[in-house]
């Protein structure tokens, strides 16, 4: 469903954000968010999987 | 379509045997600014995709945003179905208008100089139209 | 709709028949377009018979779409790559904008600077006539048989002598280069005097100045120390437009406004305030983002559908006066309708794909530096440099990779823009985007600019469904009949 390359170019976007760890678990791409801002600690999952769609379309 | 709802979000499961996967991301990406959205998959091999709302949204908001985004997976499967018949006659025409701009027998000199310019542009953004669709008559270049 | 048994697609689409077109439901009609420019409204169950190929051939609606190419086994194929080229032709044509910045040094304070500006006492900040110099020798390498050279600032009057060293020389050297060469100046006019403006006509340079409205709301804008910088530029205004009676080939004086926070409750009074002082036209243009307008857009800055409520209210202002047969334009608008009602490019370096950086315009800083527009300028470091008018050749200055990537990243068919209805009439900013988001690429519907654009633009398509309003646009673009077989 989520490109690998579009995940990356997230992890790489959201550096500033969190720590970002890659891991494959099965059928699915994990990303480990440690370390959050606390600014956006609510919403910083969701805003991540929304960046790697729009990604998806460039 | 099916759609499942649950507090603040709503699961709308697609059927990929009537909608690419094309046509779901060009409705998720329409839906962006609007919800949160989470694409799986299940065993059947549905497409699931989660809205979740990103305002307060009453229940019958959500049935409505779910409303619309299928009617975003038709209007993006219209999109793709228009976009891949008419894939050759675009290119052939923008083709011929880009290349109709240069003047008739301009030789393509390609200097060593100018091949080593284009090294590293991985996308093929510098490489030039006349190459591309360079017609019959002109001379061609040769490399060394 | 059946569904054939081969097919996995929902939708029946007459691949004989149908060409590329985008769509978008507009007020219970769908808007299509195509990559010709061409568009037209059609109703829902027009639009169903269209897809299916089942339009009778003697309808109105398919003598439209034929015309307009949007019928593919009844397509004017020659037609459809004339109109193509027309609209990418300033692809092979050069940078024709050459944007100089003379100094950064300003007498005013404006909220929004976007060139953040220095003091009027600041040191190392005009251009000496080494780089000068060098400056007008790499313009007249562009292969653009246009050159327009623009000056800008800071405030462009304080280091006048520099702005006459490069026009002279601009002259000599087109003696030889044989250019269709255009210069203009970009001033606050609070430090002109009868000198410069004979020089000015003379050498038959365009004036191009700020006037953000009726007085408070001007000054609020634009705060000048040493005295009210609307009397300071509204005297001037009204020496040139006295001259300009008199003497009707000389080049109308431009002015441009900015709006602020301040302003959005002014549409009527800053259209009034143009018509007071003979302007036929006015740009309403949103802050740029860059710049001070970026670092303050806390507190002059505003959300989108807030500006779009403002712009709204002037165009329905401005189309009113036209309909009482008052003529008076809003020019961000008129850029648009040209790309929708015309084939050929008005090549707004803002509004096509790629945009104008680096291929369409370059700016060149005082100290020499070179930069892809000046959007990338205004962000006040250095990421979107070419070079070093000093140091560097043009052919280097255009070959650096900085202006393939700004050029790569401003391609509307490389996006989710190459499905948008509106692709063919848009464009988009790295450098925005990049200031706005640390992303050239920026995607997402909620984006600022396109946000911007979409709003627009719905207001124009919406308003080119009646007739009158339609006539005024044909008007603003000097059209007495559209070219377009539109019913």
């Amino acid at each position: 469903m989520y490109p690998l390359k579009a995940i990356q170019k997230t992890m790489a976007a959201y550096r500033h954000l969190s720590t970002c760890v890659f891991s494959e678990k099965g059928r699915y791409y994990c990303v480990n968010m440690t370390r959050i801002h606390k600014d956006v600690e609510r919403v910083i999952v969701d805003e991540f999987c929304n960046y790697v769609l729009s990604l998806i379309k460039e | 379509m099916p759609a499942k709802k649950s507090v603040n979000q709503i699961r709308v499961v697609v059927n990929p045997k009537l909608y690419s996967l094309e046509a779901v991301y060009g409705a998720a990406y329409a839906f962006l600014d609007r919800a949160y959205i989470f694409l799986d998959q299940n065993s059947k091999k549905e497409i699931l995709v989660t809205l979740k709302q990103k305002e307060e949204l009453s229940k019958k908001e959500l049935d409505v945003m779910a409303g619309e985004f299928q009617n975003a997976l038709l209007s993006y499967s219209l999109r793709n179905e228009i976009s891949k018949n008419n894939r050759k006659i675009r290119e052939y025409i923008v083709g011929r208008a880009l290349i109709g701009v240069l003047p008739e027998n301009e030789e393509i000199d390609e200097s060593k100089e100018e091949i080593q310019e284009w090294k590293g542009d991985d996308l093929g953004i510098a490489v030039p139209w006349e190459k591309k669709f360079a017609k019959k008559t002109r001379t061609k270049t040769s490399r060394e | 709709m059946k569904k054939s048994p081969e097919s996995t697609s929902l939708v029946h689409i007459n691949k004989e028949k149908v060409g590329f077109f985008r769509f978008k439901e507009l007020k219970g009609k769908y808007l299509v377009t195509n990559d010709s420019g061409c568009y037209l409204f059609l109703t829902k169950p027009e639009f169903k018979k269209f897809i299916q190929g089942k339009l009778d051939k003697k309808s109105s609606t398919y003598k439209n779409l034929q015309a307009n190419n949007f019928i593919k086994d009844d397509a004017d194929l020659g037609k459809s790559i004339e109109i193509c080229q027309q609209r990418n032709v300033f692809l092979f044509q050069g940078p024709s904008l050459h944007i100089v910045v003379v100094t950064l040094r300003c007498n005013y304070n404006c909220v929004y600077c976007q060139a953040s500006s220095r003091g009027i006492g600041a040191k190392g900040m005009d251009m000496d006539k080494k780089t000068a110099r060098a400056v007008v020798n790499t313009i007249f390498q562009s292969p653009s048989k246009d050159i327009t050279i623009e000056f800008q600032g800071g405030e462009p009057l304080l280091n006048w002598p520099i702005v006459r060293f490069i026009v002279e020389l601009a002259e000599q050297k087109n003696r030889k280069a044989k250019k269709n060469l255009f210069i203009s100046l970009v001033t606050n006019l609070s430090l002109m005097d009868g000198e410069k403006h004979a020089y000015l006509v003379k050498h038959s340079i365009s004036i191009c100045t700020s006037l953000d409205g009726p007085e408070s709301l001007h000054n609020a804008n634009r705060p000048f120390a040493e005295g009210d910088s609307y009397r300071a530029t509204t005297a001037w205004i009204k020496k040139i437009k006295a001259r300009e009676k008199k003497d009707s080939s000389l080049y109308k004086l431009g002015a441009l406004v900015t709006i602020s926070k301040y302003s959005l409750k002014y549409p009527k009074d800053i259209v009034d305030e143009y018509r007071k002082w003979g302007f036929y036209g006015v740009h309403l243009r949103p802050l740029s983002l860059l710049g001070l307008s970026g670092k303050f857009k806390n507190s002059i800055g505003y959300s989108v559908p807030d500006f779009l409520k403002f712009w709204e209210k002037a165009m329905d202002y401005i189309i009113g006066l036209n309909l009482k047969g008052k003529f008076f334009y809003e020019r961000g608008s008129a850029i648009m309708l040209r790309k929708i009602m015309g084939d050929l490019d008005p090549n707004f370096l803002d509004l096509r794909s790629p945009c104008g950086a680096g291929i369409g315009q370059i700016l060149y800083n005082y100290d020499g530096k070179v930069y892809t527009c000046d959007e990338g300028r205004m962000l006040g470091e250095d990421t979107f440099i070419l070079g070093n008018v000093l140091k560097h050749s043009y052919k280097e200055l255009v070959s650096h990779p900085n202006l393939r990537v700004v050029c790569q990243a401003s391609i509307l068919e490389n996006s989710a823009c190459d499905y948008c209805a509106y692709k063919p009439y848009c464009g988009v900013c790295p450098v925005l985007n990049y200031a706005l988001y640390g992303d050239l690429f920026a995607p997402g519907p909620d984006n600022y600019q396109c946000q911007l654009h979409m709003g627009m633009l719905d207001y124009l398509f919406d308003k080119l469904q009646n007739k009158k309003v339609r006539g005024v646009f044909e008007k603003w673009m000097g059209l007495k009949k559209s070219n377009r077989k539109i019913s």
